[in-house]
């Protein structure tokens, strides 16, 4: 009981990403962005509200897509 | 076939298979259920061929969310069929049917914690785990 108490009371720390802002700059849409890195539309959106914390490798995959470092696009 | 075409797909075949089985177990036909679930496999390994290659049908974050989702489903069975044996038990005679379904409510829960642990203890110990 307590482990559920503990995974619903636990408040996650978002990452913040500019990933709208360099998408919007390179001229991709949503789903050309997500199918250069291999995922659905629907987490591309997540993404962008800051709504979910990628894995490593996909925010490594949208740094290369971008060409940028993955700092320039993730942080805290 | 477009991703929304074969989601809608095997949403159908899932609904059709569910229903087909119910009805064969209440015509209390035991063979069917297999045809139908051999059937169900076929259809759904041709929607995946005619799915396009680059189409991405699952990614990180559904994997993420049905594990979450799998582990909410574990503690809610764990701590029902916990409180339900004892109160099933405490309710019943020995030879009854709350005696019986209790017994049956206690073994599943103590094999899913078990096979919950063991694969636990597999999946932590491999290293090349995706």
């Amino acid at each position: 009981m307590l482990a559920c108490l503990d995974i619903l009371l636990k408040r996650k720390t978002m990452i913040k990403n500019r990933i709208k802002e360099k998408r919007n700059k390179a001229g991709f849409t949503q789903e050309e962005l997500a199918g250069k890195v291999g995922v659905r539309r629907e987490t591309i959106v997540f993404l962008e509200q800051e709504k979910y914390n990628p894995s490593l490798k996909l925010a490594m995959d949208i740094a290369k897509v971008f060409k940028v470092k993955i700092e320039d696009i993730f942080y805290y | 076939m477009s991703t929304k075409k074969y989601q809608f797909c095997r949403l159908m075949i899932i609904f059709i298979l569910s229903m087909s089985i119910s009805i064969s177990i209440t015509l209390e036909n035991y063979y069917l259920p297999l045809i139908f679930m051999l059937s169900a496999f076929a259809a759904l390994s041709y929607c995946r061929q005619q799915l396009k290659s680059s189409a991405v049908v699952a990614d990180e974050r559904d994997y993420k969310m049905a594990g979450k989702a799998a582990r909410y489903a574990i503690y809610i069975y764990g701590w029902l069929g916990a409180i339900g044996t004892f109160v099933l038990m405490a309710i019943s005679n020995k030879e009854g049917l709350f005696y019986s379904l209790s017994q049956y409510l206690a073994f599943s829960v103590c094999f899913l914690m078990l096979l919950n642990a063991c694969l636990f203890r597999y999946f932590i110990k491999k290293k090349n785990n995706d």
